[in-house]
């Protein structure tokens, strides 16, 4: 169809391209600048939803990451800690079975007797271990000792009981939560000192150093395989913490791995490809120039008036 | 055949082109205003006729010289007509669009202070107070960042509220309604139909007494174009010349009388703004004509702040992030105080004095002014901002009688958080509240790019119809340079007859010597 020019339309029209190009330079530029193509939601929908889906996992994952350092430590203290607990119960068992030679005067039992008595004192020690202020054996008691020695002798448990619901979970992925502390009651036991009956290792220490006291061999010889067995229990609960330990470090990885899958994909949904940019830039800006020459052309140099 | 009757024909021919160069240059003077129609002069050759028995016939052999039938203003009424509707579309997407832009930029949620990014720092402090529950700066933090989330809730709210009150006032607030922009253009829309009704009596009484009124048909054209960006139109014109206007079925202007005003109420929340038809003495005429306005920036403004849910408005998203605010506010106030499992435990928090557990009883969000909780008003519950140890990290099972009352590093309630976060609500849509979130966001930017891009597709239409509707009115300077020479050279050439046959009558007056 034949449209007839007329001056007011074609500035107009000149105006427009020229507005048109600068638009399209300025949004361009605006891109290589920001280095993104999605900066709001209405450049890119789809793109902007999984923009902030990828930023939250992202974020959540990291998380993740936080709770794992943090515990770790906390595990690696509580590993310190069973491994020295181990070497006490070796210790008591070596002077067990020293005692049981039934080779030695009673003067040699009590001083025996008070060595035992110094590694209950540091049992009880390992098991008051605090770690960022938490009493890391007392269940989720976190602020009480787990063990403490009353006038009466009594050395009784104050945590939460492995019974009851004692554990303090860390969430490591998505819905898993992982129980990250030991049962203090299992692995220490109990002394109650008015039927001076005991449980666990303080039980078979404390049994240990009355039947030295006594000077009773059947005692000191039964003690024996209590110890062993205590050891066993530390043995196990040690071997727990590990296995939390080695999970932590599978996690990080996988989590480490995930964290640069979606940055990447993210960088790909939001992120310009600067070369490409770049190059329609600098023809958006020939564009532009080739615009505004022919509107200067056509404005002035087109015009009747030129050749009257 | 007489020398004077050639002496008269370029005295007519002299005449003629002075009336064509006048229409010529008023054409190249109006070369750039906007609205002007160009000029043609209709030019014919003298029909002569003759009298016999009374009753005048057409000689064709008698010359008798050119004539002007008349200075014809260029226009066409289709394309004309075509423009104006088609610029009520276009003000109507420019302006919906424009708002829906306000609205995305409100929301912000690409940016770092969006509420993504609140809610996802606040399941990371939620995280960190689950690693250690019984540490203080831990739960400060924790409430800070639930703060955040009301903080940025509440932004989003006001922004949107200001925007929509900006537009069509405050429901709940007659007086708002006033300095509102549908208020204005109302009385712009009133004030345009007076002016076409005044211009329509100005046309009518130049037409009378017989002189051109082509200016005064600009000025009208013009009018009823800025009428047109503010709401749809029928434009008729009638015998006389004048213009009728209505709206659909409804006459706002007949001639030179403006039969309907326009006139704009408040009305309830979800039609904020309630357009009516009164007369002249302010009697109703039509009450609610909303559905009419289909178009023009009233139309843009009536729809964007209306509640149609298949279209874009400001209430549909205020109702989205709503339900997503009371929905994070109920299911973190029934982990703190309620038994989300149903398993019969209780959230425990902490009494900051004795540092013992205790049943919590204190929500951790409340409406701020009371009422049911909105994006607007979410607010952390200030006992809890005051005490930190009021936030229930533990949850345990009181009902088996064992003493829990030291067991601050429970942390099972903010396992429970923690899992909130990756749970599917009913009332969002069976989504988590992050994919709600991100559903919501999604959805205004995909509703402004459709506006977007219908905007640009529409500015293309009204350019083109334009460029068409200037092609046939529009002024083309080269064109009026060659008829100015042209007329300039007929004026030449009549002059030039004029004087030849003058010295043709002075031989013959000689030759009589």
């Amino acid at each position: 169809m034949y449209i007839r020019p007329t001056t007011l339309g074609t500035t107009n029209l000149a105006l427009n391209d020229i507005l048109s190009s600068q638009a399209k330079y300025n949004t361009l530029s605006e891109q290589s600048s920001s280095g993104l193509k999605v900066s709001k939601p209405s450049d890119d929908p789809t793109a902007a939803k999984s923009i902030l889906d990828v930023n939250a996992s992202i974020s959540q994952l990291n998380g993740y990451l936080d709770n794992i350092n943090v515990t770790q430590t906390e595990l690696d203290t509580q590993e310190s800690t069973l491994s020295s607990l181990s070497s006490l119960i070796e210790k008591a068992s070596g002077l067990a079975t020293q005692a049981a030679n039934q080779t030695y005067s009673q003067t040699e039992l009590t001083a025996m007797k008070s060595q035992v008595d110094l590694v209950l004192n540091s049992v009880l020690d390992l098991a008051n271990t605090k770690y960022n202020g938490n009493y890391i054996f007392s269940g989720t008691n976190t602020s009480t000792p787990a063990y403490t020695v009353d006038v009466a002798g009594n050395i009784a448990y104050k945590g939460t009981a492995s019974t009851d619901s004692y554990q303090r979970y860390v969430q490591i992925s998505d819905g898993v939560f992982v129980p990250i502390n030991a049962p203090g009651d299992q692995v220490f036991g109990s002394y109650d000192a008015a039927t001076n009956t005991g449980t666990g290792l303080i039980g078979t220490l404390k049994a240990l150093s009355n039947a030295m006291g006594a000077g009773n061999n059947a005692g000191i010889s039964g003690s024996l395989d209590n110890l062993s067995n205590d050891l066993n229990t530390a043995l196990l609960v040690r071997t727990k913490t590990a296995a939390i330990s080695s999970k932590f470090e599978l996690t990080t990885s996988s989590i480490n791995t995930a964290v640069t899958n979606l940055t990447s994909y993210k960088s790909n949904l939001e992120d310009i490809d600067l070369s490409a940019v770049l190059a329609k830039l600098a023809s958006a800006q020939v564009a532009m120039q080739a615009t505004m020459s022919t509107a200067s052309k056509t404005l002035s140099g087109l015009s009747l008036l030129n050749y009257l | 055949m007489t020398l004077v009757s050639s002496i008269n024909i370029a005295h007519q021919a002299l005449l003629v082109s002075q009336a064509a160069i006048t229409a010529v240059s008023n054409n190249i003077s109006n070369v750039d205003t906007e609205g002007y129609s160009k000029l043609d002069v209709n030019l014919a050759s003298v029909v002569n006729y003759s009298y016999f028995a009374g009753s005048p016939i057409a000689t064709a052999n008698a010359l008798s010289g050119v004539e002007l039938i008349g200075v014809q203003r260029a226009s066409n009424a289709y394309l004309q007509n075509y423009y104006w509707q088609e610029n009520s579309t276009y003000s109507y997407l420019d302006k919906y669009t424009n708002v829906a832009s306000s609205v995305e930029n409100s929301m912000n949620e690409l940016k770092n202070d969006g509420l993504s990014s609140a809610m996802t720092s606040f399941y990371k402090a939620a995280s960190d107070l689950n690693s250690d529950p019984s540490d203080i700066t831990a739960r400060q933090s924790y409430i800070s960042a639930a703060d955040n989330v009301c903080s940025v809730f509440n932004n989003i709210a006001t922004d949107l509220t200001n925007l929509s009150q900006s537009l069509v006032g405050d429901p709940n607030s007659v007086n708002s309604l006033s300095s509102s922009e549908i208020s204005s253009n109302v009385d712009n829309v009133n004030n345009f139909l007076d002016q076409i009704a005044k211009v329509n009596y100005n046309i009518i009484k130049t037409n009378s007494s017989g002189n051109t009124s082509s200016a005064l048909l600009d000025q009208r054209d013009t009018l009823i174009s800025s009428l047109s960006l503010l709401m749809p139109l029928t434009v008729t014109t009638s015998s006389s010349g004048m213009v009728n206007v209505s709206l659909g079925e409804h006459a706002l202007l007949k001639g030179s009388i403006v039969s309907n005003y326009l006139e704009v109420k408040t009305g309830d929340a979800t039609t904020p703004a309630i357009i009516n038809l009164v007369g002249k003495t302010g009697n109703l005429v039509a009450s609610n004509v909303n559905s009419e306005i289909t178009a023009g920036k009233i139309g843009a403004i009536l729809d964007v702040c209306g509640s149609d849910i298949t279209k874009f408005t400001i209430s549909g998203v205020l109702d989205s992030l709503n339900t997503l605010a009371s929905e994070f506010a109920d299911v973190l106030n029934n982990i703190q105080t309620g038994d989300p499992a149903g398993d019969g435990t209780t959230g425990m928090c902490i009494d900051g004095a004795s540092k013992t557990l205790i049943a919590a009883t204190e929500n951790i969000f409340v409406a701020n002014g009371g009422g049911t909780i909105t994006a607007a008003n979410i607010s952390i519950n200030p006992t809890v901002t005051n005490d930190p140890y009021l936030i229930a990290a533990a949850r345990v099972d009181l009902t088996t009688g064992v003493d829990y009352s030291n067991a601050i590093g429970n942390n099972s309630n903010m396992t429970l958080v923690l899992d909130s976060s990756n749970t599917d609500y009913a009332a969002l849509n069976n989504t988590t509240i992050g994919d709600y979130l991100s559903n919501t966001v999604s959805k205004v930017g995909t509703d402004v790019k459709n506006l977007n891009n219908n905007f640009t597709s529409q500015d293309a239409v009204l350019k083109e119809i334009k460029a068409q509707l200037s092609s046939a009115t529009g002024v083309n300077l080269d064109e009026e340079l060659v008829n100015l020479m042209k007329y300039q050279r007929a004026y030449q050439a009549a002059a030039r007859v004029f004087s030849v046959c003058s010295d043709l009558i002075a031989d013959l007056i000689n030759l009589g010597k």
